[in-house]
């Protein structure tokens, strides 16, 4: 009847890592086969710069490979690198005052097999995704890519229930207010 | 479940699998559609976010900390290799305060060295006819060596004088008995005169440690000084 899709099993990692007596480096390499590609699409929206988000991904694993030992439950991987992610874009912030990036000179990657008027569409959600703010942007990230249950979501930010939910709810909303703004908008211009 | 929780919950998570949210779509035609769009919204919105990562971030990533690990072993092994120095030094330090000749007050040494050869006139009244190999050896166990002759030793023997052993020897120059103490172990800032009713001669700083030359006759200290300085040599 209904495509539907849980979004607590939005994506998964392209991998299971396999942990058990496998030696630290190889423990190590299968957290990076695993979630990097994640990791790195959440570092990108987060920080909305691909250098930066190189950047947080590097750093991200390198702490996490000194850490490594303090890693008992496989299965909290995800959520452990993430929370290494947000620490890390939280230090940015402290260290220096970084370049404001102007969203509408980020280069946004076209999709292949997309026609002229959906990949404009996905340019026009892209800069509304950009527009979002953080306490937004965050959770919904976390929900959408990282696949997490707004439970999982509550603890990682430390926020209650409602409020993940009521952030979500809000995100989606400005998000579609914001992408039907630009889509009147380009109408009127043709 | 109420059409306000159930549009929240649409707009959250269309992919709700609770019964009670599925039971609510099957009520109207309107809550169908709506999770549709809905659920259209968020297929979009995946495809948006889902931007590539650089092609070789995960060979990157590894490599990245492989260096990482390899500086840190470098690091640990600098460490190490820096302890190990420091260590090294501190014995070699503490050796070398140990071993270095000690020091002492050259008058001091002067009188001790008299007051040996007052009461070892032993050495003054045998003829050991002491041969060269003889001296070596002696000489070896502090590191000296002679490189030429010192002429005829009548006499060779281990001394104690003040709290260290030296070298002691008696050279019969033919006309005079001389008596040479080297004393490896104690170091003196300056030459000084040894002098009584008795004898006369010197004790003087050496390459290693000192040496005093004594005798009845004034006349032999000069030139047996010579010969000691000329031939005897030291390896450390």
């Amino acid at each position: 009847m209904f495509n539907i899709k849980n979004a607590s099993n939005g994506k998964k990692p392209d991998k299971t890592p396999v942990f058990k007596n496998e030696n630290r480096q190889k423990r190590f390499e299968s957290l990076v086969k695993a979630y990097s590609g994640d990791l790195y699409r959440f570092a990108f929206w987060l920080c909305t710069n691909h250098a930066i988000a190189d950047d947080l991904v590097q750093e991200t694993f390198l702490r996490a490979w000194k850490a490594l030992d303090n890693l008992e439950d496989e299965k909290k991987a995800k959520s452990w690198l993430i929370t290494i992610l947000r620490r890390e874009n939280a230090r940015r912030f402290e260290r220096k005052s970084f370049e404001l990036v102007n969203i509408e000179e980020t280069v946004i990657e076209d999709q292949q097999n997309l026609s002229p008027e959906q990949s404009l569409q996905q340019q026009q959600l892209h800069r509304a995704i950009f527009r979002l703010e953080v306490e937004y942007r965050e959770p919904l990230l976390l929900q959408t890519i990282g696949g997490f249950k707004t439970s999982e979501i509550a603890q990682m930010l430390k926020l209650n229930l409602n409020t993940v939910n009521t952030r979500l709810f809000r995100a989606r909303d400005q998000l579609k207010n914001s992408f039907a703004k630009e889509q009147s908008f380009s109408q009127i211009s043709k | 479940m109420d059409d306000l929780e159930f549009r929240k919950n649409a707009t959250i998570d269309p992919g709700d699998q609770r019964p009670e949210f599925l039971g609510k779509i099957k009520q109207s035609l309107f809550n169908r559609r709506f999770v549709e769009e809905q659920l259209a919204f968020e297929q979009q919105l995946e495809n948006t976010l889902d931007v590539s990562p650089p092609e070789n971030l995960t060979d990157r990533l590894i490599l990245s900390q492989q260096l990482s690990q390899h500086k840190l072993q470098r690091k640990q092994q600098h460490q190490t290799w820096l302890f190990s120095t420091i260590a090294a030094s501190l014995v070699l330090a503490v050796s070398l305060f140990f071993l270095l000749p000690e020091t002492i007050n050259s008058s001091q040494l002067a009188q001790q060295i008299i007051t040996h050869v007052h009461n070892d006139t032993h050495a003054l009244n045998v003829n050991m006819d002491v041969p060269k190999n003889k001296i070596d050896t002696m000489l070896a166990s502090y590191g000296g060596k002679l490189d030429g002759p010192i002429g005829k030793v009548s006499f060779l023997g281990l001394c104690i004088i003040g709290e260290q052993t030296g070298v002691h020897m008696v050279l019969n120059t033919g006309q005079n008995l001389v008596t040479v103490i080297i004393l490896p172990t104690q170091r003196i800032d300056n030459s000084h005169p040894l002098n009584d009713t008795e004898f006369s001669g010197l004790v003087y700083p050496s390459q290693k440690g000192s040496i005093a030359i004594i005798s009845e006759h004034a006349e032999s200290i000069e030139q047996t000084r010579r010969q000691i300085d000329r031939n005897l040599n030291w390896l450390i």
